[in-house]
């Protein structure tokens, strides 16, 4: 099986100082699915910001083969989705057409191929209805719908999804749940949802203090690291 | 561009105000009184600023992510429509009745 992320030695310290991540070792297998669970403050967050650039620390990254470097960034962020914990962060055209569109539009797509693929994505995520409002005046499980419709229109290989259940209720959850487990593309899944994990992800990492701490099936991270709390 | 600048500050003032007022809220909960004060409003004021700021490079991060390049690709304008148009004419015939009246 082809690798989609491998990474050594991945390091990264904070202009103020604060050593985030410190030696990460990580790799993804196309098509799998992980969990990365952890305290606040631990790296994980830290740790997706590199998977497409956003954040540049020192370390090997690849990503399907890719070394990631200046020159195959944007060839890098076109394979790796990232949908962001704050969906008002990543809603930020007046449409959600338009939104959609934009990454389509940055990869050199015609406006009119661009608008098809953001209509055929919208579609899938069940907001075809919502093309021409505001994203502003949409629920939190729709927003989310949005902004994951945002990414996919950029067709990547890998999706990274930063805590994609905070300020869902459970029926919305469970929806976007369905909605996840019907995408192809390998996923990173920033999470303390031990439900969303166990039903999405074959494998988890345990993040503690910018170190991975453990690693290896879901239910047994969960259980090893004490990480539900009923 | 000034359009689409004008987009972004209109569509982001409901997120920055929905935020302040939730803050006011937080404020006047363990305040226990309506009467708002300077130095309260100061800080409300600092700290949203701060967290606009941190806002900011969230969604420079959120564009960054989706291929932005420093220049916006614009997407085909929409078709005019009937309410446009009906909009366009009322502005005009108001123009126009403005210019002749006075």
């Amino acid at each position: 099986m082809s690798r989609a992320i491998q990474i050594q030695g991945l390091r990264y310290r904070y202009p103020d100082g604060t050593q985030a991540l410190n030696g990460i070792d990580f790799h993804l297998d196309a098509g799998e699915s992980v969990a990365l669970f952890g305290a606040n403050g631990s790296g994980k967050t830290t740790f997706v910001l590199h998977l497409n650039g956003l954040l540049r620390g020192q370390g090997a990254i690849e990503i399907c083969g890719l070394p990631l470097t200046d020159e195959t960034l944007e060839q890098i962020r076109s394979k790796v989705g990232v949908v962001f914990q704050d969906s008002d962060e990543q809603l930020f055209m007046p449409t959600v057409l338009e939104d959609v569109a934009f990454g389509p539009l940055n990869l050199g797509l015609s406006p009119t191929d661009a608008l098809t693929r953001a209509r055929t994505v919208l579609k899938r995520v069940g907001m075809a209805h919502a093309l021409e409002r505001a994203p502003y005046h949409l629920s939190a499980g729709e927003k989310k719908r949005v902004a994951i419709a945002g990414v996919l229109a950029m067709d990547p290989e890998i999706l990274v999804l930063d805590e994609p259940t905070t300020f869902l209720d459970p029926p919305t959850r469970r929806d976007l749940l369905v909605l996840l487990r019907s995408l192809p593309q390998a996923k990173v899944v920033v999470t303390h949802d031990a439900n969303l994990a166990r039903a999405l992800a074959t494998r988890a990492v345990f993040f503690d203090q910018g170190r991975i701490a453990g690693e290896g099936d879901v239910m047994e991270i969960i259980q090893r690291f004490h990480w539900e709390y009923s | 561009m000034l359009i689409l600048v004008i987009q972004f500050v209109y569509h982001y003032l409901f997120v920055i105000a929905e935020q302040a007022q939730r803050m006011r809220w937080a404020a006047l909960c363990r305040k226990g009184s309506q009467s708002g004060s300077f130095r309260l409003a100061a800080g409300l004021v600092g700290v949203l600023f701060a967290r606009s700021w941190q806002r900011a490079d969230g969604i420079y991060h959120a564009m960054l992510a989706r291929g932005f390049r420093g220049r916006f690709v614009p997407a085909p304008p929409a078709p005019v429509r009937a309410p446009d148009a009906l909009f366009f004419s009322t502005c005009l015939a108001g123009c126009l009745a403005i210019r002749i009246l006075l």
